[in-house]
């Protein structure tokens, strides 16, 4: 080997060893079973990609969903809201969750405090099933997914986009949330917006 | 939503060893494309998962673990395509000062530097230098002929050296 050959291998040897061996996660189950606790995190984030319907078209949209409506981009406003709070259920892996399911009480409370924020227009709540129907319909081809795979939420439009990093602190430390997400940033910086004070999960819950 | 699919003996025992035998290896792999642990972790779960739905159409089933080696790249790519998309934090990436994993300077430059080459260059160093696989192994990983690969990993090494000189 050559000297950068060998530095490479050394380096390379020492990221992955940054994982360590006991770490790793048992085999996913076979189609059909139960969805591994990972790939519901990524079910998840694909339900957060549903917000935009971008990618599937209108055709995609129920008449009870929001329509479309004209924005600056190809990637925005499509499924019309533009904050999504995604709420805890017992497979989420924010540790504030505590694999708790947010009750219907929180969910309400949440909802009037979301509503009563300067620059929000709606509030609207998407349970479990529903969120699940629609997955069901934009991830038609998607591996084996259950109602509860994909968590309610409260999707929240905005008079303006401009408004969404206020309302977002707004609630970042209400309990109940697992994860905000603007919507209008697809396309842009990353899109997370954890509550405040809420450590990210790395590891298996 | 596994009703297109036709029902076929469950390949449990034969994927489980093949996850047993290269899911950390596959992770640690994922991990130096993507930098980010939650990532590598579900990049190999994702391939396995993959495998598990797509192994009857398997045609050569000696060839799973060149499925799932390219399945991790995909995902890998995906994942630093479409990191808006992620639903953590975004944290800095392993090898970086800030991790404060991994503690070697000079390591720290290598990984770096191997982040700003071209994708293809990347993937076939790693593949090379870190699982150590043959050029023909890697060919069939990344879909290309072995004359490619043989060329990729010599430019991929060139341009290495060249950022790391540029930076001291």
């Amino acid at each position: 080997m050559t000297p950068i050959e060998e530095s490479l291998h050394e380096a390379l040897h020492a990221v992955g060893e940054t994982f360590p061996a006991g770490a790793l996660a048992p085999p996913p189950a076979a189609p059909g079973r139960r969805l591994p606790w990972r790939i519901a995190v990524t079910v998840t984030a694909m339900a957060a990609a549903t917000a935009g319907a971008v990618l599937f078209g209108r055709a995609a949209l129920t008449p009870d969903e929001p329509s479309v409506t004209a924005g600056p981009g190809p990637l925005i406003a499509v499924g019309g809201w533009d904050v999504s709070v995604y709420l805890c259920s017992a497979n989420s892996s924010n540790p504030s969750c505590g694999h708790r399911a947010v009750t219907p009480e929180r969910v309400q409370a949440l909802m009037t405090s979301a509503a009563g924020l300067k620059g929000v227009k709606d509030v609207h709540f998407e349970s479990e099933a529903d969120a699940f129907a629609r997955f069901r319909r934009l991830f038609s081809s998607s591996p084996d997914v259950r109602v509860g795979d994909v968590p309610s939420s409260i999707r929240i439009t905005l008079e303006s986009p401009r408004y969404a990093g206020q309302v977002v602190r707004a609630l970042a430390s209400a309990p109940g949330i697992d994860r905000m997400v603007d919507e209008r940033a697809l396309g842009g910086p990353p899109t997370t917006l954890p509550p405040s004070g809420t450590p990210m999960p790395m590891g298996r819950p | 939503m596994e009703t297109d699919v036709a029902p076929h003996p469950p390949p449990g025992e034969t994927i489980t060893d093949l996850y047993r035998g290269h899911a950390l290896g596959l992770v640690r792999l994922a991990l130096i494309m993507t930098g980010d642990r939650q990532a590598a972790e579900d990049a190999v779960q994702e391939a396995f998962f993959g495998l598990h739905r797509n192994w009857h159409r398997l045609r050569d089933r000696d060839k799973a673990l060149t499925y799932v080696r390219s399945a991790v790249l995909n995902r890998c790519r995906d994942t630093r395509r479409r990191g808006r998309f992620r639903l953590t934090e975004h944290l800095p990436p392993v090898w970086s000062a800030e991790a404060a994993v991994l503690h070697d300077e000079e390591q720290r430059a290598v990984v770096a530097a191997l982040h700003r080459l071209p994708g293809r260059q990347r993937e076939a160093l790693v593949l090379r230098y870190f699982l150590d696989l043959s050029e023909a192994e890697i060919a069939l990983t990344m879909g290309v002929s072995n004359g490619t690969v043989k060329s990729t990993t010599s430019r991929g090494l060139a341009a290495l050296e060249r950022i790391l000189k540029e930076e001291r």
